[in-house]
């Protein structure tokens, strides 16, 4: 509870200052869990006649949203939601596999504007910043077989998984107006740990030598982001 | 530091140190393919299901293949017969074990038209009368006994106890003793023995690794081998039969294998998927000698023996909803043969495995359809079964086929862990796959002899 007073006075005394964005976010996402692909992998080793191999997961769409609140001279802290689904989809006559992997993430970033430490107020048109943080996430992996939800160990595979993540990135904004920014982003996040428990089962059917739901990696993103300035009355200058 | 100067070492830096360690993260050593190693040959010993599927894999990895069977047929302990009833009879396997397994969804990729769920009920015999489960689990009359029973077979994957046999430990538990034969059909018969020859940590092993789930299927049409036959054509024409492999010599850089006929194969690796029964009896002679841990397993693990016994009848005695009949005195496990088949045929399948088929086997043969009947009869209103009999049966004794002398393998009293060892390869050049090799919990089943395949062929390519 301490906490969460702590975040909201810091968006309060954040919010009352003249620096202040809004950003909607969306953007490619990259993953590459190789111990889930394992089991994918075993999954079309053990099924030769898939002609059509389940693809490994990589890719998502990903929408967010977020605040970005100056909290001290070029610092400004930024909490974010964003919505992603990874997905894997084979069609082999009468057999169809589609993996969803659902993802949604709640983080909170601190962003550094190197070019405006020391500076009392933001007038520049184009501003990089470097961003660290951090976050949980919620997973919820779904493995659909013939449009139904795959069962693992007689019981259906429906589980939410929850974990954590550090983040880095670069981005930067480009005002192109007094109160729009576009901002490009290349972020990355660290998953150091998640079990979607039972997935072997829930694809593959079995334990085999090899295999784990237990994963490691790191989550890339390129996003932009459409930011409206809140409340800013700056000249803005190159 | 300019404007200029930091924006360039942001975009060079940061991507740098964040992209280089996950390209360096690759490589891992497990079983589950990737860069093919091998591309020599591989001789398989057995066309069951276990070595038609090894060599569908090696066939989908473009590696050379042969596949020798001891007998006149291709299919191992899945046979059918085709002129008993107006349906194929399978007189081996007969169901699908569960919804989460490569054999299942070779099932529904091949033949979801011809599969269906078995799901009937099952009747048990308690006071000479035929219940329900639910009636076992909440009756008065058995005041949470049934219910007792039933968590505890649940339970079996966690037993926290020492080795014993699973008779044993109900008799310690204790289970209502009136609930025993009902016990030995839901675990022993099921395991192909009964519950004096089931050891509990072996059993313990077995049932928490089960992953498949509980939910069977039959063939509606069609039978059972038709499923592989349909799957794989093109691994069936690399078949020899009547090739009855006597020695294997692993001793050099390539494996030879002789035959009883006299014939020779050379081969790089030989994978041997021959039941076990078959290894315990010393019919392929290895040269050299197998290591002393694979003689232990082969001596470790027991296969039991089943009895089949098909019942033709004119019309139908038992409900109509009826899939099986549990817990009788002589035969276990009765089953309505053509249930969810597009027969117009009345039959019962009497299932015995373990100490009561070799009992049962004991007698003359009419003197064994005569002991079911009477027990059949025992069940129902006089006259309700031997008036409907129509003389008709099909019996298989799976001890008798020469080259597979059994049904499958269980988890005898020595067995725990015994399978890994079994199935590890002996100098790179052996290999070895089928149920009895299954150490995720499958044994004796079609779906656990093809999960030891794949595993197994696993090594082969990348060795």
């Amino acid at each position: 509870m301490k906490k969460l007073s702590l975040f909201i006075f810091i968006l309060l005394v954040s919010s009352a200052s003249a620096q202040r964005h809004l950003d909607f976010q969306a953007g490619y996402s990259y993953i590459n869990p190789t111990e889930w692909n394992k089991t994918i992998s075993a999954y079309n080793y053990a099924r030769p006649w898939l002609e059509e191999k389940q693809p490994e997961l990589h890719s998502s769409f990903r929408i967010g949203v977020g605040y970005s609140g100056v909290i001290g001279k070029g610092l400004f802290l930024s909490p974010s939601l964003s919505h992603q689904i990874f997905s894997s989809y084979a069609e082999n006559g009468n057999s169809k596999a589609d993996l969803r992997f659902r993802w949604m993430s709640a983080e909170l970033a601190l962003d550094i504007y190197p070019m405006e430490f020391g500076l009392d107020s933001v007038s520049f048109k184009i501003r990089p910043f470097v961003r660290i943080g951090g976050g949980a996430s919620a997973i919820l992996p779904r493995v659909f077989l013939n449009d139904s939800l795959s069962t693992a160990r007689d019981e259906e595979y429906n589980p939410i998984v929850w974990t954590y993540q550090f983040s880095g990135g670069i981005g930067c904004r480009f005002a192109i107006s007094n109160t729009i920014d576009l901002t490009p982003m290349i972020t990355t996040s660290y998953f150091p740990s998640i079990d979607i428990e039972n997935f072997r089962y829930a694809l593959h059917g079995t334990e085999q030598p090899g295999l784990t739901d237990i994963d490691k990696f790191m989550n890339w993103r390129f996003t932009l982001s459409l930011s409206i300035r809140l409340g800013s009355k700056d000249n803005l200058t190159d | 530091m300019d404007r200029r100067e930091l924006l360039r070492k942001l975009m060079l830096g940061i991507p740098a140190g964040v992209f280089l360690p996950s390209l360096l993260s690759s490589c891992k050593d497990d079983l589950v393919p990737g860069d093919i190693n091998f591309s020599g040959k591989v001789l398989i010993i057995g066309a069951g299901a276990a070595g038609i599927y090894a060599a569908a894999l090696l066939e989908e990895y473009g590696i050379d293949y042969q596949i020798v069977e001891a007998s006149n047929r291709t299919g191992g302990r899945i046979n059918s017969n085709l002129t008993f009833s107006d349906v194929p009879i399978e007189l081996g396997a007969e169901e699908i074990h569960g919804q989460r397994s490569i054999l299942y969804d070779l099932a529904n990729h091949f033949a979801t038209s011809r599969l269906g769920k078995d799901d009937l009920t099952d009747y048990f015999l308690f006071n000479n009368q035929l219940r329900t489960e639910s009636y076992l689990r909440e009756s008065a009359e058995l005041a949470g006994e049934g219910e007792t029973l039933y968590q505890l077979i649940d339970s079996l994957g966690t037993y926290p106890g020492t080795n014993q046999t699973l008779t044993q430990y109900l008799t310690d538990f204790p289970v209502d003793s009136r609930l025993m034969q009902i016990a030995n059909a839901l675990v022993g018969n099921e395991y192909g023995a009964d519950n004096d020859l089931i050891g509990m940590v072996a059993l313990r092993e077995a049932e928490s690794l089960y992953s498949s789930g509980s939910t069977n299927f039959k063939f509606k049409s069609g039978t059972y081998w038709k499923l592989f036959e349909d799957a794989f054509p093109a691994v069936f024409n690399k078949v020899i039969l009547n090739e009855q492999i006597i020695s294997i010599d692993y001793s050099g850089s390539t494996v030879m294998a002789s035959s009883a006929a006299g014939g020779s194969y050379t081969a790089d690796k030989v994978l041997v998927t021959v039941p076990l029964s078959i290894l315990k009896g010393g019919d392929i002679n290895f040269t050299p000698a197998l290591p002393a841990l694979k003689i232990s397993s082969i001596e470790d693990i027991e296969m039991g023996n089943v009895l089949k016994v098909i019942l033709k009848f004119n019309s139908r005695f038992w409900a109509e909803d009826t899939s099986s009949i549990i817990g009788a005195e002589r035969v276990p496990e009765y089953w309505v043969t053509h249930a969810g088949k597009e027969s117009s045929d009345f039959l019962l399948t009497a299932f015995v495995a373990g100490t009561k088929a070799e009992s049962l086997l004991q007698l003359e043969e009419s003197q064994l359809i005569s002991a079911l009947i009477n027990e059949l009869s025992s069940l129902y209103p006089i006259g309700a079964v031997s008036g409907r009999f129509t003389g008709q049966y099909v019996i298989k004794d799976w001890s008798q086929e020469p080259f597979i002398r059994g049904a499958y393998s269980y988890p005898s009293i020595n067995s725990l862990g015994k399978r890994t060892s079994l199935s590890d390869p002996v100098s790179d050049r052996l290999y070895f796959a089928g149920e009895a090799c299954n150490y995720n919990g499958h044994i004796g089943t079609v779906h656990g002899a093809m999960e030891s395949s794949y595993i197994t062929i696993a090594q082969i390519l990348k060795s």
